[in-house]
């Protein structure tokens, strides 16, 4: 019996539900997310506002679809340019090998020794925190992912008769890259191109409730809980559904790359 | 058009290739012969400057009027593909399986020879029809895997032709396919060398594939060339104790061999790398072996255009 990929669907569920509801905050949310009403503050969830509102009138539920809008698109950015970045990085020193092979993973190690929050509080405390720090501070922590991820897919690619035949007819390793490296390693890189997600995703709300990421007015998952924090016995609330968002935001990705993992490695899921 | 002298490939474990010579002519059809180990591939890949990183390569390979040993990758890239072509042993592993057969064949066309996209595209087709491909448009807009293991090696004949090289290097193309098709790939490649006047390396461990397809014959162990002359001749009154004993282990069906007997066999195997002797390798394997045989023989005139290395048979 073929075994469904319970993972992939709800995976894919949860981030079609996420990303959903931040494309449709670009047009239309239920209250402007950033209209304060002090006389209604703390109002409890009721037909106008879904969630109920908070410390200053705003309204939780619209909040929550502009703060996913923010994750998305900050986790979006960051995993584009650090795989670029690293995908690049990956296939030059599969490509090269020796030298600038063992540089560029030296480098990796490097990255993979800094901790994010260290990089993007320093990014924060000589640049200002702001949304873009906080892009480049999760993107830059990406690269050495991607790279070495690209790099041990290429190696594999790069041992295949068909590179043997190319480079036998003449062919540059600039031309088998492009021709034959990045086709074959595009369902691993996009597997973990997912996973990324995810952890961007974390690293943004981590990077907002810190106050380093995204600026007040700006309505963001990780600032949310860190307003609600003060007032947890009062308004749990507050706290209950940023924190839902950002696990099921996170846990929608996950189970996204792994279920596209399983998908493109057959053997994988057999092996569960 | 291709004169190798004095070749050595040594790894840092041993010699893979020891002092090996001879020429090709314009349209000459060669087989190499040897046990896996023998340095036949070494060989090959050594002529497109494509050795292993760690190997070092000494001594001459004259391709088409160019030095290969020492030359710099720019110049070998020119050289590959249009002086010299090469085919490979896995013609599933060979193609990428991404990538239809047609575009494999143009895309090096229209990058290296500067083909429009329909000119490289017809000429893939026309490419595919030349290696007996039956409805070559067709097979042009297939993937790998849709072609059966016959038809993937005639694309991959079809990829080495696409520059029209001198030269095209058949390493092991049939070991992978059955006896049928095999000799039908065979009668290919010799129909192909003489159409085009194309020179032809053929490696394989098959005497009987050497036999049908070459003029003259390698016979290499433990990276010596230990018999060379004209392949029929070689065949049929082999002068090296080896080619005797690799003759002596074809399997026949018209041999007077009584059922349940094994096949005669050389006793042993080719020894790993570092384990190769200084002096005639195939000395702990031979049943004429003597003292002497601790120094290298040197390659002997044994008959007109014939020449062994052996110090069992030097007249």
């Amino acid at each position: 019996m073929k075994r469904r990929p319970v993972n992939l669907i709800f995976g894919a569920a949860l981030v079609a539900l996420v990303t959903g509801a931040a494309l449709l905050s670009l047009v239309w949310t239920p209250h402007d997310p950033v209209a304060l009403n002090v006389a209604n503050r703390f109002a409890p969830a009721s037909a106008t506002h879904w969630l109920g509102t908070d410390q200053l009138g705003r309204d939780v539920a619209s909040m929550l679809m502009a703060g996913a809008r923010t994750s998305v698109a900050v986790a979006f950015v960051a995993v584009v340019l650090g795989a670029l970045a690293g995908v690049v990085l990956g296939l030059t020193a599969a490509a090269l090998g020796g030298l600038v092979d063992d540089a560029i993973m030296r480098l990796a190690d490097f990255g993979f020794a800094f901790p994010a929050l260290l990089f993007a509080i320093m990014l924060a405390a000589v640049f200002g925190p702001s949304l873009t720090n906080a892009v480049i501070a999760i993107a830059f922590v990406n690269v050495p992912t991607f790279a070495r991820v690209a790099r041990a897919a290429a190696h594999q690619v790069w041992t295949r008769g068909y590179v043997l035949a190319a480079r036998a007819a003449g062919r540059g390793r600039l031309a088998i890259t492009l021709d034959h490296v990045i086709p074959n390693i595009a369902a691993p890189v996009i597997v973990q191109a997912t996973i990324e997600f995810a952890i961007g995703i974390l690293a943004e709300a981590a990077l907002s409730y810190l106050g380093l990421g995204v600026q007040p007015p700006v309505p963001s998952w990780g600032r949310m809980l860190a307003e609600a924090q003060t007032l947890l016995f009062l308004a749990p609330h507050l706290a209950i559904w940023p924190g839902l968002c950002i696990m099921a935001a996170v846990m929608g990705f996950n189970l996204l790359g792994d279920g596209l993992r399983d998908a493109a490695d057959p053997r994988l899921a057999r092996a569960r | 058009m291709l004169a190798v002298a004095g070749l050595s490939v040594a790894f840092p474990a041993g010699t893979a290739v020891r002092g090996v010579s001879f020429t090709l002519a314009a349209g000459e059809r060669l087989g190499i012969a040897g046990e896996s180990g023998s340095g036949k591939s070494l060989l090959a890949l050594s002529i497109l400057g494509m050795a292993p990183p760690a190997a070092r390569v000494q001594g001459s390979i004259r391709l088409g009027g160019a030095e290969v040993v020492g030359a710099g990758e720019p110049a070998l890239r020119a050289l590959r593909g249009r002086v010299a072509a090469m085919v490979f042993q896995e013609p599933l592993s060979a193609l990428n399986p991404l990538i239809r057969i047609g575009e494999a064949i143009a895309e090096p066309l229209r990058l290296r020879r500067g083909l429009t996209a329909r000119a490289a595209r017809d000429r893939a087709v026309a490419l595919l029809g030349e290696v007996g491909l039956p409805d070559p448009a067709a097979k042009a807009r297939q993937y790998p895997h849709e072609l059966s293991g016959g038809q993937r090696q005639r694309a991959l004949i079809a990829l080495a032709l696409a520059q029209d090289p001198q030269l095209l290097i058949a390493d092991e193309p049939t070991t992978a396919l059955d006896a049928a098709v095999a000799a039908r790939i065979l009668g290919l490649l010799a129909e192909l060398s003489a159409r085009r006047g194309m020179a032809l390396v053929l490696i394989s461990h098959d005497l009987g594939a050497i036999a049908r397809v070459t003029g003259r014959l390698l016979v290499m162990y433990g990276g010596d060339v230990v018999e060379d002359g004209p392949t029929a001749a070689v065949l049929a009154d082999p002068r090296h104790p080896y080619t005797r004993g690799l003759i002596a282990a074809r399997p026949r069906l018209d041999a007077a061999r009584p059922p349940g007997t094994p096949l005669p066999a050389i006793p042993g195997a080719v020894p790993p790398l570092p384990a190769l002797s200084a002096g005639c390798r195939f000395a702990d394997r031979c049943a004429l072996a003597r003292p002497g045989c601790a120094v290298p023989p040197p390659p002997v005139a044994v008959a007109p255009g014939r020449v062994a290395a052996c110090w069992a048979v030097a007249p």
